[in-house]
Formats: structure tokens, sequence, C-alpha cells
């Protein structure tokens, strides 16, 4: 096979690798914070996809542009969340913080499956047929769009926890809990907001994610795996960790299926997994616990 | 796999996962294997998963024929627009020069403007038909004479292409023929066989490029 | 300032403090001494909100405060510097400190409080930009009472302040108390050595099983046949 095959190939695994990471950082963050493992982000993003299908075909608004009141939207959403729901789980053993949000994964796909129904859905934007020429190289467009723009989210987000006093607050809370409630940190409104942002990375990467793929109202608990695989290939609480280790897969999935078929490409991906767990457990990016 | 006589090279298969999100790969696997044509099996939303692919790699074969569901339907034609026109689907058809199949093309647009009759429109009214035949033959319901005037249909006014509806000892209707369509202007045309056929094949089909 | 009303406190089934009353005058230093498992860290958290499973009254500056979240009960005035100095090992010195400010009645003395504190502590000024984990445990603790003062406290409950340091670092533990205290700050000290802290403080209880067994002045308490057996070994 020609050279540009593989150039295309690794590129647009590139891309979509970098959208996935996205996803995939809403979950390490909520993970390395309140240290509940969110079963239900891929549902999350399947809301956020709906939403952006839904505007855009009512408002013709480019996804894009809806990113930011899409992710707010879900910020809200899992503000409320923990504030309401998962706070009280906190202390509570991890089971039942897993059949807590396990039942919210299925309400959430079920409640889209009878607004919805099965049947996949899209947005067709202006620019959804287009790709750039690059010497032998062809891009598609939306890939870069949305490649880009979660970059974007990725960097503010870093520079919030870098920067910010609410930021450094809430890597203050993920340091060490009961130091936080000692200094007089509101603890579960700095847990609320980290669901929120987790879940604004989520809505922010399910409007991008429209851009290159359709949405059903199953496809939650795929996304669901592929952020674990994620997370845990990159390293557990690593912001760049989980942006490397979506592209990381992104890239694998995209090589092997050229190589080999591509209907074993996932297997790839945890072949992976599996490698970085024997050989390095905390993850490429991830730190040696203290 | 059996080897048959074809005056073709099958120069790869690919095969994917139908529930997958990304067929970006598979279409570039293909494309760089310099098929002419390409062969598909899939089902609706890989169809315009692979159409979408296509129009983004720049490639336009000189014919997609495909085997089954998905190229056809109306929610692929309504969704991809121009993009969908040129793939040709072998399945089970209605001939559109029966009169059975005009009176259901008219009734539909009248009931259900913007719908294509298809072939599953097309076997439940021939259901409904083959039920009403035998009953009228059988002329009580009792569930005897009914199954028995059932396998002893032969309706030759019918909307499917080929002779009619007969059902051989397995109840089988074996007078039933298969049939090619194309897509063309949203719309289907039927290329094949001979006496169904409204339009000649278009093939190689239109460049993707400069639809928009 | 500090009252405590028959103070019960639950873990589950299990009662770890049984009764318990105690006083603290604005401006003094009061010790809590006692074994192990006697309920002093228990007692510690109940008064800072970080325990809610209770019962009795915990009035501070003339509020009670008895099951009120721990950033309420910070926001009042009543700071803690906790057993195990609890620094934010991955943040900087600079941002343990920001932390610390983040109190609604902190944020606008920010400033004057970093000020004062690295005035204090100059070695935290040097090391401002390092993590805290990479601190020493006289460091941290120092960091750990740096960061509790940004929070501009009017009392502090000190939980164990010279655990785990050298001698001479401990010591200059209790002296920077005591300076503290010379400042009009008001201190509730729980510490292992027992006749420093005693000698520190102005009124001591002692706790034993969860109760309040005995309670004095801290020159009684280290004149009493009983403690002199139990504490400090004579």
């Amino acid at each position: 096979m020609p050279l540009s095959v593989y150039l295309n190939v690794a590129v647009g695994g590139v891309l979509t690798g970098l959208v996935y990471g996205l996803m995939a950082l809403g979950l390490s963050v909520i993970f390395g914070v309140v240290r509940v493992v969110n079963f239900a982000h891929g549902e999350m993003m399947t809301v956020a996809m709906y939403i952006a299908i839904v505007t855009f075909a009512w408002f013709h608004l480019d996804p894009l542009i809806l990113l930011v009141p899409i992710a707010a939207v879900l910020f809200v959403f899992g503000y409320a969340l923990q504030a309401s729901l998962i706070n009280p789980f906190i202390t509570r053993p991890e089971h039942s913080q897993f059949l807590l949000l396990v039942a919210l994964a299925i309400i959430i796909a079920n409640t889209l499956l009878i607004i919805f129904g099965p049947d996949a859905r899209a947005v067709q934007t202006a620019y959804a047929y287009d790709s750039f020429q690059v010497g032998p190289v062809i891009v598609d467009a939306a890939k870069i769009y949305a490649g880009a723009a979660a970059i974007v989210v990725t960097v503010a987000l870093f520079a919030f926890f870098r920067l910010t006093l609410l930021g450094k607050a809430i890597r203050a809370c993920a340091d060490n809990h009961t130091g936080a409630l000692v200094v007089g940190l509101d603890v579960e409104r700095l847990y609320a907001l980290t669901f929120g942002l987790g879940a604004a990375c989520v809505g922010a990467a399910g409007s991008m994610l429209v851009l290159i793929t359709d949405a059903t109202p199953m496809v939650g608990p795929g996304y669901t795996l592929l952020a674990f695989v994620i997370v845990i290939t990159g390293g557990l609480g690593s912001m760049p960790g989980a942006l490397l280790g979506g592209v990381l897969i992104g890239v694998t999935e995209a090589i092997a299926g050229l190589l080999f078929t591509p209907s074993a490409k996932s297997m790839f991906a945890f072949a992976i997994l599996v490698l970085v767990l024997l050989f390095r457990p905390r993850g490429i990016l991830g730190k040696r616990p203290a | 796999m059996p080897i048959f006589e074809m005056p073709y090279v099958l120069v790869g298969d690919i095969a994917y996962d139908p529930a997958t999100h990304d067929l970006s790969v598979e279409v570039a696997k293909a494309k760089a294997t310099g098929a002419e044509a390409l062969l598909v099996i899939s089902r609706l939303n890989d169809a315009m998963l692979l159409t979408r692919e296509l129009v983004k790699q720049r490639w336009t074969p000189q014919g997609i024929m495909s085997l089954g569901p998905g190229w056809y339907e109306d929610q692929y034609l309504k969704t991809l627009g121009r993009l969908a026109d040129g793939p040709i689907s072998f399945i089970p058809w209605y001939d559109p020069h029966k009169k059975l199949s005009r009176m259901l093309e008219a009734e539909l647009a009248k009931t259900h403007p913007g719908v294509n009759l298809n072939t599953d429109h097309v076997y439940t009214f021939e259901a409904l038909l083959v039920a009403a035949d035998a009953y009228k033959r059988a002329g009580s319901s009792d569930p005897k004479a009914l199954a028995d005037a059932i396998r002893a249909t032969n309706i030759t006014d019918n909307a499917s292409v080929g002779p009619g509806i007969q059902f051989d000892a397995k109840g089988q209707n074996d007078k039933v023929r298969g049939a090619a369509v194309q897509n063309r202007g949203g719309k289907l045309v039927t290329l094949a066989p001979k006496q169904a056929a409204n339009a000649k094949p278009e093939w190689p089909m239109n460049s993707y490029l400069g639809r928009g | 300032m500090l009252r405590v009303e028959n103070l019960d406190v639950f873990y589950g089934d299990v009662q770890a403090l049984d009764g318990v009353s105690l006083d603290v005058e604005e401006g003094a230093i009061v010790a809590i001494v006692g074994a192990n498992g006697a309920g002093k860290t228990t007692l510690i958290r109940a008064l800072a909100g970080m325990q809610r499973e209770l019962r009795g009254r915990i009035v501070f500056r003339g509020r009670d405060i008895a099951g009120w979240p721990s950033h309420r009960v910070c926001n009042l005035g009543l700071g803690q510097v906790a057993e195990g100095r609890q620094v934010f090992p991955t943040l900087t010195v600079a941002e343990n400190l920001d932390i610390g400010a983040m109190l609604p009645r902190a944020r606008a003395l920010s400033a004057r409080n970093r000020e004062r504190v690295l005035a204090m502590f100059p070695v935290l000024a040097e090391r401002s930009r390092q993590a805290a984990g990479t601190l020493s445990g006289g460091e941290q603790q120092m960091l750990a009472i740096a960061r509790c003062l940004m929070g501009a406290p009017e009392l502090i409950m000190f939980d164990e302040p010279s655990l785990g340091l050298a001698p001479k670092i401990a010591l200059g533990m209790l002296e920077t108390i005591r300076e503290l205290n010379g400042d009009g700050l008001t201190c509730l000290l729980v510490e292992q050595n027992v006749a420093l802290s005693l000698k520190l403080a102005s009124r001591a209880y002692v706790l034993e099983n969860g109760r309040v067994t005995l309670a004095g002045s801290g020159a009684e308490l280290l004149a009493d046949d009983r403690v002199r057996s139990a504490y400090l070994g004579l």
C-alpha cells in the first residue's frame, strides 16, 4: 500500500483520538477529584450529541458554535447530579455508587430511545463532506475542526486548574480530602463543580463528535468503555495523559484497521491497555501514588 | 469460499463491525486496493457512513453494488440528497410497469407524500392480497379450508417482479424474481430484469466531486 | 469564646465521646490531655464540623455550630491545624497558602496575612514554588499553621502539632503556638507532650474513654498525682 494511505489514516486517527481524549478527560477529572467512576459517561455524551443534533435541526447552528452552550448545559446537569444524587453516595461503598450510575445510564439511554427512536441521527453541516488536500494527504475537514476544538478546550481546562483559585481548590480536594475539609473548603460544592466540569468536557466532546459520527441512543456504553481504556492507558488523573491516551488509541485503531482486518481494530486498543497494565500499571503519564 | 467463473478479480474483502461509527479506515483501505467497483453488504447506518467517507476521501468507484438493505432506503436518500445517487441495489423489488404497482405508488403518494414505495410495502400488501384471495376462494374462515386455499394460490396480477405468486411444496413463492434498482435524483429506478426495467443503468456513476 | 455542652459523638453504633463539656475563653491556651483513643481527635473533628453524628451544643462566638459543615465552621473563625499536617502535597507552598485564604472571611485580608505568615516562617517564602510534598516534616507543619492563619481564624485547634518532629523542632513548634497566643489568638491544644502542653495551658482537661475526667488550670493538673502517674510517668 502506498505510504500516503498510512499517512491519511494516521492523521484521521490522531484527530478522532483528540476528541476521544477530551471525552476521556472528563472521566479522568471526575475520578481524579471526586473518586467516583462515572459509569454514565458515554450516556452523558449521547445526551450532548442529541442536543447538538436537535439544535442543529431547529436553528441550523453549527456544532462548533454550539460547543459552548452544550458544554454549559452539561455542566449544569453534572453539577446538579453531583449535588443532588452523588454527594450522598460519596461515603458509601463502591458497589452502591456503581449501581447508582449504571441506573442513571440506563435511564438516560432509554429516555433518549423514547424521545428519538432507535435510528441513527446526524447533522449535515455545510462542510460535512469537505476535506482538505495537503500533498498526498486528504484530511476530513470536520475532523480537523473537532480535533482543534478538543485541544482548545483541554488547554482552557488545564489553565483553569493551574491558574485560577477555584481550579487550585479543586486540585487541593483531589490532593488531600481531609486537608480540604480542615482549611474550610466547601468540598461538596467543589465536587459538584468538578463533576460539572467533567460533564462539560463530555458535552464539548459530544457536540464535536456529531461532526464525525452519527448518534443512536445506545452508543453510550461503547464510549464509556473507550473512555476507560483511554484514561487507564494515559494515566488516571493526568490531563495530558487523557489526551495522549486518546490519540494513541485513535491511531492504533486506525493503523491496525489498515494492516489487519478493520473489524478487529478494537482488539488492538485493548491490547495496548493490557500492555500498559502489565508494564506500567499507573498509565503512560500517570504519577506514582504518593 | 467457492470459486466462480467470473471475468472479474476480487481485489480484496474488508469486514467491519456493523455497529461502528467510523469507517474512514475501511474506505481508505478499499480505495488503496485500486478497485474499480465496490460490492457492499450493509445496513442503513454503515451505508451512510461509507458514502460520507467516499465523498470525503474523494473516491468515486465506477459503481457501488449493494446486495442488501441500506442503500435504497428513504432515509439514505433523504439524508444524503444528491450524494445518494448512483448506487445500485440488487434486491427483491416491485415491477413498476404492473397495474397494481402503479396503483400502490399513486395511493402512497396521496397518503404519504415523499415516501418511496419499496419492497416492505409491497410484500405487506401482497400478504394481504394472498389472504384475501384465499378467503374468497375458500368461501369460509375455516382454518383447514383457508390453508388449502393458500396452498392453491395462483395470482398473476400482483406487484412484485416476476410472473406472480405461487407457492411450492415448501411454501416458498418461487415465482418472485430479483431486481436491480438504482438511486437517481432521489428516486429509485428499475434497471433489471428487462421486463420490469424503466431506465438504463448509469455506469460509471457520476463523480461525487462537485455534487454538493 | 468556645463552649461545649454535653457533647456525644458517634461512629455508627459506637459512641466516641460521652457528655463532654468544656470552655475555652478568649485569649487562652486550653490543653486537652488523654491517652491514644481517648477521643481527642474525635473531639477536634466534631468541633470542626468534620464529624457530624453528634448530640449536644457547641457554642462558638455565640452561635450553636453543632452539625454545621466544616466550611461554615471555618468561616466563623474556628481554624484547625490537623493531625498529620494535611498539606496539599502536589500543590506548591504558595498555592497551599492561596487555598487557606479562600474562606470568604479571609479573602480581603489575603495579602496582609501572607506577609505576616511569611515573616513568621521565612523558610516558606524561600520554598514558595516548591511542591508541599517535598518539604520536611517541620516545614510541612509550619505550612499547615501558615495555611490555617491565612484563613484569619480567631481560635485555632492544634492536633498533635509536634508529632513526628525532631525534639528541637517540636519545641520550636510549641514556642510558635505561644507566640501566636501572645498576639491574641485563642488556642485549643491536643499534644502528646503532656508536660509541655500543660505548662503552656491556662486551662486543661483530661479525656478518658470519651469523658472528661479531670479539669483545672495547667498548673493544677501538672501537680495532680493521677496526671503525673498516668501521663507524665512520674
